[in-house]
């Protein structure tokens, strides 16, 4: 599972994660039917002016840290940061693909931290959620 | 009650909750992901939580649902920092408080901070989120 090494150069690509998120796991992820809301009920979801259900931003977010989390190994779990940036609105059905990138390798007196550009993009390769992570390796 | 009722510095009301197998499950069903490390064996040795299954402690419905306007909430930012792996049907207790407040582009925001412990003492994961309320 674990990819990244001390030697893992800048420029490396994560290997991607790519779902088609359907209405079906919209509701599953928000906790229908016990929750209604503009996450899981479409009739909610028009009343507040929107096409269809609102994907919980958070999504996206578990997508990245899913990547991250196989790139990085067990070291994302003891030192992993991340920041998450939410910019679009998703509905479903939509297909959501994570991609990340090695930007910057950083000293550290416990060893080197990879800095990592991460973001999930729709189908048509829209930012929908940007990310800057970090862990050491 | 409003933005303005949000005292910065405020300490959250504690909540607790255990990350069950079926919850491990569903989580991973509802986004149609798999990984060994989440339902078998981890390098932690046994079954680990997903570093998000709770989505963002920070952002727990209970903390920020007596301020907002539901119609027009946005989840703007969130930040982790991971300290140690959740291990599945562990109880976790999350405590927070509110950290900023401002007025941004014609929208009001706030942010909470938190940080998860398990029933161990370990700390899992300090959070940060962001809203627009």
């Amino acid at each position: 599972l674990r990819t990244a090494t001390k030697k893992t150069e800048v420029g490396h690509e994560l290997s991607p994660l790519s779902v088609m998120f359907t209405l079906e796991m919209c509701r599953a992820y928000s906790g229908w039917p016990e929750n209604k809301n503009f996450h899981t009920d479409i009739d909610i979801a028009k009343k507040k002016g929107f096409l269809s259900v609102l994907v919980e931003a958070s999504v996206s977010g578990a997508y990245i840290n899913e990547i991250l989390t196989r790139f990085f190994g067990a070291g994302w779990f003891k030192t992993g940061k991340l920041r998450l940036t939410f910019l679009r609105s998703v509905h479903p059905p939509q297909r959501l693909t994570a991609k990340g990138i090695v930007r910057e390798k950083i000293e550290e007196d416990s060893g080197i931290r990879l800095v990592v550009e991460a973001w999930v993009e729709n189908e048509n390769e829209e930012k929908v959620t940007v990310a800057t992570a970090s862990a050491l390796v | 009650m409003t933005w303005e009722d949000i005292e910065v510095g405020r300490e959250c009301e504690p909540y607790e909750y255990v990350v069950t197998e079926e919850a491990v499950q569903g989580y991973l069903n509802a986004l149609g992901i798999g990984n060994p490390w989440y339902t078998h064996d981890s390098p932690f040795g046994g079954p680990i939580a997903p570093g998000l299954i709770s989505k963002s402690d920070a952002a727990d419905p209970n903390w920020w649902f007596p301020f907002v306007d539901r119609s027009a909430f946005l989840h703007a930012r969130s930040e982790f920092e991971f300290i140690h792996p959740l291990r599945v049907g562990k109880k976790v207790t999350v405590k927070g408080r509110w950290v900023e407040k401002y007025q941004k582009r014609d929208r009001n925001w706030a942010t909470i901070e938190a940080v998860a412990v398990d029933e161990d003492g370990l700390i899992i994961v300090k959070s940060r989120t962001t809203h627009t309320v």
